[in-house]
């Protein structure tokens, strides 16, 4: 498999190419609800994930809610 | 009631969840308070985070309202808005832009554009601005269910420094005033409603009071305290004439006049 | 620099038309209280004012009850004498009038002031027609002298005094002197004086700044409204205002808005004003000065003065007689100067004043306390 490297919040991230979304997620925040994530600044809704594959040079931004006023 | 894009609420609190020293007293301060909406912020997640702040508020009943903190132009906002639709699965939204790092006024400019595009695309878009009278209304007529002014520059917990624009907005509007930020004590958010907002929102006062339930219990009294005696007329306001005209009708009535 | 001069060096064509072409705006600049008082008070006179008539009522209202609390200063004319050497066109005391004239002797006047004690006042006008040979400064002097140790506050509405005069009464305890100029339209007021001392218009006008010389505690000054424009009339007469508050700023000073009444001589009024100009003018004074205060005669309806109490005024007479003599030497005799309105006792009028929950006081000065 021919790696790609990949933006997640900024960080460089190596995966093998055809890792779904869903696999990337579930991979590094586990199992967690109520997170948001933009593809190329497109938000990609949760039921979409596993159809979406990655790709090289991909941006990937996650974001869940905290505190705040 | 406080009605907003039809959905009913008997508190006329809202409360921020940030700056609590933990989440168990932030959770116990809000059911102090009463309130039934409470804003939320959005961040990038790293995975180690373990704060899990969406479940116990959500278990609670509690209606949410994600900000778009952080965001410094119009087209930053739209993307937090989207993101915050789809990690919180509301389309109710605080807008509030800020360029400013330093005291974080809010952008007119931004704010006017960003609310008509959610508007669009099918936001409750309650925008955080400053006491303009005239922006108010224009984003009332984009569209958005509320306006949220500021009394004083956030966090500083000055009162309603801006009163005599609040007056004017309070006046004119036909969707909720929402007095945000700058509220500092109970007896700021009591002249709030007072002066007839619709409700206040609260947050650095009760979540860094010593003790933040007994604060937000008083809050609580105080909105409805406001509240009522706004209901009830305060005596020697308005230099402008009501729709009624109590003083002078009997001049219409001809009965031995002349 | 006299008021005549303050009052000849004015454009009054120009103030004419600025007067009736004031807008909204102007009107809603003056009732949030900004600008030069004045021009306030043109704004609040003018036509444009009238569709905000409940707002002017509301901050009257407002103003008043934050400056002098709720109570209403009572007082009762004591008409002296109906003799009158003048002949002025709307007034039932107009010498060729044939009416029997009275001038009341010492003992009479014991029985009016007794009459009057009885009905509670304590604030006592003094009013008589202009005939100088008979009531002059000595017959006041002598009036006041038999009064006071029984009243606290004597007011003098009868004939302008040189300053020595005024001097004199006042030394002696009168509290305050009212000249009505009628009319600050010279012109107008030339028309309707066709004899006697009153014909000389400046004299007259400069009466109450003669009075302020002497010391005089309160001056009062109004207008006799249907004579001619109101509205521009009574700017004239808030000039005159100003300008002696400037100059006697030691003095407290009053404001009256008589309507013309019916009176002998059938004359009727050339420019009438109605109720709703009258409360106009009632809030815009009271909009111009907040500490001014407002007096009512029984001229008036009680149904108009019951309302018009709440909207500013801050001094009623009541149970009022125009004639000498009409208390209680000669109670219903026919000489009466104008016809009155508000005919009612002043139980009647107090239970009304109580009804709105205003407190009647009968006197706030002392002669020797102050």
């Amino acid at each position: 498999m021919k790696p790609i490297a990949l933006f997640v919040n900024g960080e460089v991230v190596q995966l093998d190419s055809g890792t779904t979304l869903a696999a990337l997620m579930n991979e590094r925040y586990g199992e967690r609800d109520n997170m948001a994530v933009a593809l190329n600044r497109m938000v990609v809704p949760r039921a979409d994930w596993a159809r979406t594959e990655l790709n090289q040079a991909d941006r990937l931004d996650v974001f869940h809610a905290v505190a705040g006023g | 009631m406080l009605t907003i894009a039809n959905t009913q609420f008997s508190s006329r609190l809202l409360t921020g969840t940030g700056k609590f020293s933990q989440p168990q007293t932030m959770i116990e301060a809000l059911q102090a308070s009463g309130t039934e909406l409470v804003t939320l912020a959005l961040r990038r997640l790293e995975p180690q985070h373990s704060d899990h702040i969406f479940q116990p508020l959500s278990a609670a009943g509690y209606r949410l309202l994600p900000n778009t903190s952080g965001a410094r132009s119009a087209d930053e906002a739209v993307q937090a808005a989207r993101l915050a639709r789809e990690a919180l699965g509301t389309h109710w939204l605080k807008l509030e832009i800020h360029p400013d790092p330093r005291w974080l006024m809010p952008d007119p400019v931004e704010t006017l554009a960003a609310a008509e595009q959610l508007v669009r695309e099918g936001f409750v878009v309650l925008p955080y601005v400053h006491a303009d009278p005239v922006l108010c209304k224009r984003l009332e007529e984009v569209g958005c269910a509320a306006v949220m002014p500021l009394g004083a520059p956030i966090g500083s917990n000055r009162g309603l420094e801006s009163r005599a624009f609040l007056d004017i907005i309070i006046e004119q509007s036909q969707v909720p005033v929402i007095v945000d930020a700058g509220i500092g004590r109970p007896s700021h958010a009591a002249e709030a409603m007072e002066r007839g907002a619709d409700a206040v929102l609260v947050n650095t006062a009760i979540a860094t009071a010593a003790d933040p339930i007994a604060m937000a219990a008083a809050f609580r009294q105080a909105v409805e305290a406001g509240r009522s005696a706004y209901l009830a007329g305060l005596a020697g306001t308005a230099a402008s004439a009501a729709a009624s005209s109590p003083l002078t009708d009997f001049l219409e009535a001809d009965h031995e006049l002349r | 620099m006299s008021f005549a001069d303050h009052l000849n060096g004015i454009d009054w064509n120009a103030e004419r038309l600025s007067l009736y072409s004031q807008s909204a705006a102007d009107v809603e600049r003056a009732l949030v209280g900004n600008g030069e008082p004045l021009a306030r008070f043109k704004a609040l006179l003018s036509p444009a004012a009238d569709a905000h008539l409940e707002a002017m009522a509301q901050r009257s209202r407002t103003l008043t009850l934050q400056r002098f609390g709720r109570v209403q200063q009572l007082f009762a004319p004591l008409y002296l004498s109906n003799a009158c050497a003048n002949e002025c066109l709307y007034c039932g005391f107009s010498m060729s009038n044939p009416i029997r004239r009275k001038v009341l002797k010492p003992d009479e006047i014991r029985t009016e002031a007794a009459a009057l004690r009885e009905r509670g006042f304590q604030h006592v006008l003094l009013v008589a027609g202009e005939a100088p040979k008979v009531a002059g400064v000595d017959y006041y002097y002598q009036a006041l002298s038999a009064l006071l140790p029984d009243f606290s506050q004597l007011s003098l509405e009868v004939q302008p005094l040189n300053t020595d005069d005024y001097q004199r009464l006042r030394d002696a305890g009168l509290h305050a002197v009212l000249v009505y100029q009628e009319t600050y339209d010279a012109a107008c007021y030339q028309q309707l004086h066709t004899r006697g001392q009153k014909q000389d218009f400046a004299y007259r006008l400069d009466a109450l700044d003669r009075a302020g010389k002497a010391g005089v505690h309160k001056l009062g000054l109004g207008v006799l409204l249907g004579l001619t424009d109101w509205r521009l009339d009574s700017l004239k007469c808030a000039h005159h205002l100003q300008w002696l508050s400037r100059r006697h700023w030691r003095s407290r000073f009053s404001v009256s808005f008589p309507r013309l009444r019916p009176a002998e001589g059938g004359f009727s009024a050339p420019a009438p004003v109605n109720d709703r100009q009258l409360v106009q003018l009632l809030c815009a004074w009271r909009l111009f000065a907040p500490d001014l205060e407002l007096t009512l005669s029984t001229r008036e309806s009680p149904a108009l003065r019951d309302r018009l109490m709440s909207l500013g005024v801050t001094s009623l007479s009541a149970a009022s007689s125009t004639r000498p003599g009409g208390y209680a030497v000669e109670p219903g005799g026919a000489l009466e100067q104008f016809s009155t309105d508000d005919q009612r006792p002043v139980a009647e009028v107090v239970q009304s004043l109580r009804n709105q929950h205003y407190q009647p006081v009968w006197s706030d000065w002392h002669p020797r306390l102050g």
